[in-house]
């Protein structure tokens, strides 16, 4: 029965077109992310794509290591011998993108050194690297928890009346708990999967289409008459469209992560994916690795489709619509952009949208925190168990709303 | 095998669509005839269970139908009257689809399709498209897959509606071979698809039966009897304001017309043989004008 609920989905007009964009969408992401690596070569000229990789991957493999004094002094020396040449110091703009070449090698390195040592949280300054003459591996690191006390318990700031005190000394238990020094190697591979993967919480907005139809186009070509007056139409058969929804979302969700993963890591390397996640976003409170906040991102991502498509399948069943269906994840896509900053309630309420599954990566970089009866919970971690709670419930709900239905 | 209709009462908001309907119906043809929105649709959806009645009772051999559930759809078969299937499937993957729906096993769906095919005529066409196929050929693919488990009760919801003649004498032709041990109930407004195949008729009129009985008992029980008269396009007029008018036949001096009356309507007047035609639109007669009145 799924797959007679597959042929009707999968063949009709619109479900190849929904194929079509979301085979679309697919090639973008990888394009996007094959892409995004850019060498610059010693004439200041610009290459993109797997030889650009392949050419930073030579450059930062003399720079791999534990990011501690010794390699601190090196990126800091090597800094300063640049910026002391005249290309460096030329207002032309190929002699400085020659002079930026040199410096790619250690590039993430010298970011976390301007990072590290900003004047306030708040603030970052590309150049602060370039100014410093002398480094200390405590001082660096120790930057990271001074700042952002000063930031938590700055009474001029926002920060000091946006988070509880619980909430502060989550933040700051996070920040204490993070191990130095950090081990650098290339990661440009790992950090673009992770970066473009954001794209493919897109997907359920194409998917919706082929989702809503499994419950609408009995009515559209006048079929429904004969399937609901089927012994199994009512109760099989419409579990299986369930099934097939859940199919679909499964299938595809996991196929393009795995077409994605496979361009990406094999056209950049596949290499760095135990590199912290701070080599890349310093402030980020949450002491992971870049490969696991990409798991923990596609995971939530799936769980977060999951819920969006079991949602537009409910609302086709309940309410034999697919334009109202189809416009559900569109809202709740699109809407908490409008409403945002409108009161403080609203705003603590739109962090735990079912949206905030389907962007880990965005979660896990900002400071949002959620107390619930005292208790200090990331968004995503109390997302995961509720949504994984409200698909269960949605399941059966979906079946029985579409059991029910009468043809006047 | 006994479909037990009592008392049944189908409202919408405030339309009463079917109202106080009893019925028994037993193995044999069962012609449903009315007009359009004369309620024959709705009493067919509640009993194959696609609504729910506002008030009475639907049994089969004394179960209620909806308490059955799907132990009675298993004994249905059904063409609706807006009778549409999925586009893309082929002929076969279509009948094969409703095998599934109907909890044919697969050993014996893939044989019950082939023989349904051959039994409709749609071999040729079994690996066409659903969308490809013309009027009747869909209609045929309409009553294969309602006969596909061999159902107790088939119901027909307007079956021969945009077919030609052809067609529709042998869509009567199949549902006399059909109707075999089961209950075949068939809804149309065209008279000549039931008065040849029909154990029994029932004119259904604003939601209620009006009169029910084998076409003999509904000759003989007819208000009306059938005249026909010469008379001038003029004289025509005067008639057709104070008769039903059943047929106008112009000729080179004048029109003969066939008209309904209970005495004789004009001094030349000339009884006719009635019937089923006449007797329809003896009851359905102030509609006579309108789209149904294709007598």
């Amino acid at each position: 029965m799924v797959r007679y609920e597959l042929k009707k989905a999968l063949d009709s007009r619109g479900g190849k077109v929904a194929l079509a964009l979301y085979l679309a969408l697919v090639i973008l992401m990888c394009w996007l992310s094959v892409g995004s690596v850019t060498w610059v070569d010693d004439q200041g000229g610009h290459i993109k794509g797997p030889a650009a990789a392949q050419k930073l991957r030579q450059a930062q493999s003399q720079w791999e290591g534990f990011v501690d004094q010794e390699l601190l002094n090196r990126v800091l020396q090597e800094n300063q011998r640049i910026e002391s040449t005249p290309q460096a110091q030329s207002q032309d703009v190929t002699q400085r993108d020659i002079a930026f070449g040199w410096k790619q090698g250690f590039a993430p390195i010298r970011e976390m050194i301007s990072d590290s040592y900003r004047d306030s949280f708040r603030d970052y300054d590309y150049y602060t690297a370039d100014r410093l003459t002398e480094i200390d591996e405590q001082t660096f690191y120790g930057n990271r928890i001074r700042l952002l006390e000063q930031w938590l318990y700055d009474e001029t700031d926002s920060a000091f009346t946006r988070f509880s005190e619980e909430e502060k000394q989550y933040i700051l238990e996070q920040y204490r708990q993070f191990q130095s020094p950090v081990y650098f190697e290339y990661h440009e591979g790992w950090y673009w999967l992770l970066h473009n993967t954001s794209w493919l919480s897109y997907e359920i907005l194409i998917l919706s289409f082929l989702l809503a139809g499994l419950f609408t186009n009995e009515r559209k070509w006048k079929a429904e008459a004969v399937y609901l007056s089927t012994p199994l139409g009512r109760k099989m058969a419409t579990a299986a469209k369930v099934k097939a929804g859940i199919a679909l979302i499964t299938l595809l969700y996991w196929a393009a992560i795995l077409v994605y993963s496979l361009v990406t890591l094999g056209c950049l390397g596949a290499q760095g994916g135990g590199c912290m996640i701070q080599v890349r976003s310093w402030q980020c409170m949450y002491n992971l690795s870049i490969a696991h906040v990409w798991v923990i991102q596609v995971v939530c991502g799936y769980l977060g489709q999951l819920f969006l498509g079991l949602l537009v399948m409910y609302t086709a069943a309940r309410f034999d619509s697919a334009p109202l269906a189809v416009s559900v994840p569109f809202l709740l896509y699109f809407l908490p952009g409008f409403l945002e900053g409108q009161a403080d309630w609203l705003d603590r309420l739109l962090k735990l949208g079912p949206t905030t599954l389907t962007d880990g990566y965005s979660q896990i970089r900002s400071f949002d925190l959620v107390t619930v009866f005292g208790k200090v919970f990331p968004p995503l971690q109390l997302c995961v168990p509720v949504y994984l709670a409200l698909s269960l419930v949605l399941i059966p709900a979906i079946g029985a709303g579409f059991r029910r239905k009468q043809i006047a | 095998m006994e479909l037990k209709i009592t008392h049944l009462t189908k409202t919408f908001d405030k339309t009463t669509a079917v109202d106080q309907v009893s019925y028994t119906l037993r193995p044999g043809v069962y012609g449903l005839l009315g007009v359009n929105g004369a309620g024959k649709t709705t009493l067919m959806r509640m009993l194959t269970t696609l609504i729910k009645p506002t008030s009475g009772d639907i049994t089969w051999d004394g179960e209620d139908i909806f308490q059955m559930d799907e132990q009675y759809r298993k004994r249905l078969g059904y063409l609706p009257q807006d009778y549409g299937a999925y586009p893309e499937f082929t002929v076969q993957e279509y009948l094969s689809y409703i095998c599934v729906l109907k909890g044919i096993r697969p050993a014996a769906a893939g044989r019950k399709v082939k023989q349904v095919m051959e039994q409709m005529g749609l071999q040729k066409a079994k690996n066409k498209k659903m969308k490809t196929l013309s009027g009747g050929m869909k209609r045929r693919a309409g009553i294969a897959q309602a006969v596909l488990n061999d159902p107790e009760i088939l119901i027909l919801d307007e079956p021969t509606a945009g077919l030609d003649p052809r067609e529709r004498i042998h869509f009567r032709n199949l549902i006399s071979e059909m109707a075999q041990d089961r209950i075949v109930l068939l809804s149309t407004h065209i008279v000549s698809d039931v008065a040849s195949i029909a154990n029994e008729i029932m004119l259904m009129k604003d939601g209620r039966f009006i009169s029910t009985g084998t076409v003999e008992a509904l000759l003989a029980g007819s208000p009306e009897k059938a005249w026909t008269c010469r008379c001038t396009r003029s004289q025509a007029a005067d008639l057709e304001k104070r008769y039903k008018v059943a047929n106008v036949v112009p000729g080179t001096n004048g029109l003969t017309l066939r008209l309904l009356a209970k005495e004789r309507p004009v001094e030349d007047a000339v009884l006719e043989e009635t019937t089923l035609e006449d007797v329809f639109l003896s009851y359905m007669g102030e509609r006579s004008g309108d789209a149904d009145g294709s007598l």
